[in-house]
């Protein structure tokens, strides 16, 4: 579904994404793991049109994405939830959902709402609150419902646990989970190894710009150096 | 005195208003410091001049005004203030230039004396024993009527909290599908039509000439240092103290003093309250 060959970006002269390659499946949950500043957000964000590629391309579903402009990207289904999660502040949960869904009609709308607040009840008690007012867990619902809103084909997660008690992360994480079954196919990037591994299909480490390890979560825990790394486990 | 304080107060913080909203929406939502406003309000002003001299009903030199102060503004957007708009700098230095370009194209069209343009209505009324046109109460009025236009523009409609949204966070809306350089040109083209709606309406009651932009502009960015760029209500705020200080200079000193009084407002605004009254960001509250 999103096929990402040869890719090199970056930041003037600093190369962050080196010779990048990686696919994505339709149906599967992959999670990119790796240490700070790794490159991982900048690898999301090239795929959303944000940082542009130097070489290389980006697909998806067959068709090269590496020049259209972000929003154009997201009318194709890819909606990315980005670090720092980034609710319009000064706007209503219900409204943040609205900008979502803004290329449904209302029927569509409706039952979209319906579903993200089947997954979130919390958005439905606080419709009227401002984002802006919100905990942060909270937050990050706000910002998986309304990136949930345009019924995505690929959702991109960028740290979604960052920042969060572990009681909250699980919380999320059992909706993603629930989301994944759904049919919707999940690019995640975590640092919470753990969490990650227990709902993902596959896993990816990202290291100094390029994947240097693909596989399912059963061969990473087999990979005794990964295994040290990534978990902590000797 | 106090009564024509008072009235007339009322009068130029709605009008006030009007402009300093277009100049501030702008800027809040695309962080574009729009220092031609004031030549397009001026502009609207000579285009009501020319139809209305040209023997057009009154709908149609509204209408035609309005509609050529929008095109000249999306032009001028799209043909030099996009291209530059990342530097805040250059955007002011360039829309300073264009309004100084309109302002000589307008003394080569149409001279440096002024100009009259007709009233809408004639005749005139009191309110608290203050003798004023029902030109100027058509303005207030007015101007009250798009005010609340606007704020139920962004606060109820999708269109509204899509202007919102990209002003809030723009990388953001885009991600969402929203392309923001639609809205760009859709709040360019309204905040001047927001100021060629005020140019209309006072035009019968100022003297057209070509320099006459730059008094609204100066109120307009007190106001908005004082409101806050991008607030609405801290604009309306802004406006009234602006309004009402520029009254009370007038009357119970001297009408030349009232720009001095502005400055410094402006002077100590910047001083004390650089960031406005309020925060930034459109908002509805
Ligand atoms: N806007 C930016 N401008 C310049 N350098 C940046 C920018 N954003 C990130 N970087 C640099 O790019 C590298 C990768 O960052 P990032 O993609 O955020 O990594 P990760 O998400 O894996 O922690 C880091 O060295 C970071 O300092
Ligand atoms: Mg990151």
């Amino acid at each position: 579904m999103l096929t990402i060959t040869n890719l090199s970006a970056g930041y003037g002269k600093a190369v962050v994404i080196n010779q990048l390659n990686l696919e994505v499946k339709e149906g599967e949950m992959m999670s990119i793991i790796g240490p700070n500043g790794a490159g991982k957000t900048t690898l999301l964000r090239c795929i959303n049109g944000l940082v542009p590629a130097n070489s290389g391309d980006i697909t998806f579903e067959g068709k090269s994405i590496k020049k259209l402009p972000t929003h154009k990207i997201a009318r194709l289904g890819i909606t990315h939830c980005p670090e720092g999660r980034r609710p319009f502040p000064e706007m209503s949960v219900y409204e943040n959902l609205k900008m979502g869904g803004l290329q449904l009609n209302n029927d569509q709308f409706n039952e979209r709402l319906e579903y993200v607040y089947s997954l979130f009840p919390i958005l439905k008690e606080r419709k009227s609150q401002y984002a802006g007012t919100m905990s942060g867990g909270q937050q990050q619902m706000v910002a998986i419902g309304r990136a949930l809103m345009t019924s995505p084909k690929l959702l991109i997660l960028d740290e979604p646990s960052i920042g969060l008690a572990p009681i909250v992360v699980d919380e999320i994480f059992e909706q993603i989970k629930i989301i994944k079954e759904s049919g919707v196919t999940i690019l995640l990037v975590e640092q919470n190894v753990d969490v990650a591994l227990k709902v993902t299909d596959k896993i990816a480490v990202m290291d100094n710009g390029q994947i240097s390890f693909i596989g399912n979560p059963a061969e990473l825990v087999k990979d005794a150096s990964l295994r040290e790394i990534y978990l902590g486990i000797g | 005195m106090v009564a024509d304080i008072i009235v007339f107060g009322a009068i130029w913080t709605a009008i006030y208003s009007m402009i300093a909203l277009g100049f501030s929406l702008i800027f809040g939502v695309a962080k574009i410091m729009n220092l031609s406003h004031g030549a397009f309000f001026m502009f609207a002003c000579y285009a009501a001049y020319y139809l209305s001299s040209s023997g057009l009903g009154l709908f149609w030199v509204a209408l035609g005004a309005i509609v050529i102060t929008i095109i000249l503004a999306i032009v001028s957007y799209l043909g030099i203030i996009k291209p530059m708009r990342n530097s805040l700098t250059q955007v002011l230095i360039l829309t300073f230039a264009f309004a100084m370009f309109l302002e000589q194209i307008i003394v080569i069209t149409f001279g440096p004396e002024p100009r009259y343009v007709p009233s809408m209505l004639e005749g005139g009324m009191s309110i608290l024993g203050v003798r004023v046109t029902h030109q100027q109460v058509l303005a207030f009025v007015i101007t009250i009527v798009l005010i609340l236009f606007l704020w139920w523009l962004l606060s109820r409609t999708n269109m509204g909290r899509i202007i919102r949204a990209v002003s809030q966070d723009r990388e953001m809306a885009s991600m969402l599908g929203i392309n923001a350089e639609k809205i760009f040109i859709f709040v360019m083209g309204l905040s001047a039509a927001f100021a060629a709606v005020a140019g209309l309406l006072v035009a019968p009651f100022l003297t057209v000439t070509p320099a006459m932009g730059w008094s609204p502009i100066l109120a307009a960015f007190t106001i908005v240092v004082l409101g806050g760029l991008g607030n609405v209500w801290g604009t309306l705020i802004g406006a009234f103290i602006v309004a009402y200080a520029e009254m009370i200079t007038s009357y119970a000193f001297n009408p030349q003093l009232k720009e001095a009084v502005t400055f410094t407002i402006m002077i100590l605004a910047l001083m004390y309250r650089p960031n406005g009254l309020f925060s930034k960001g459109v908002s509805d509250a």
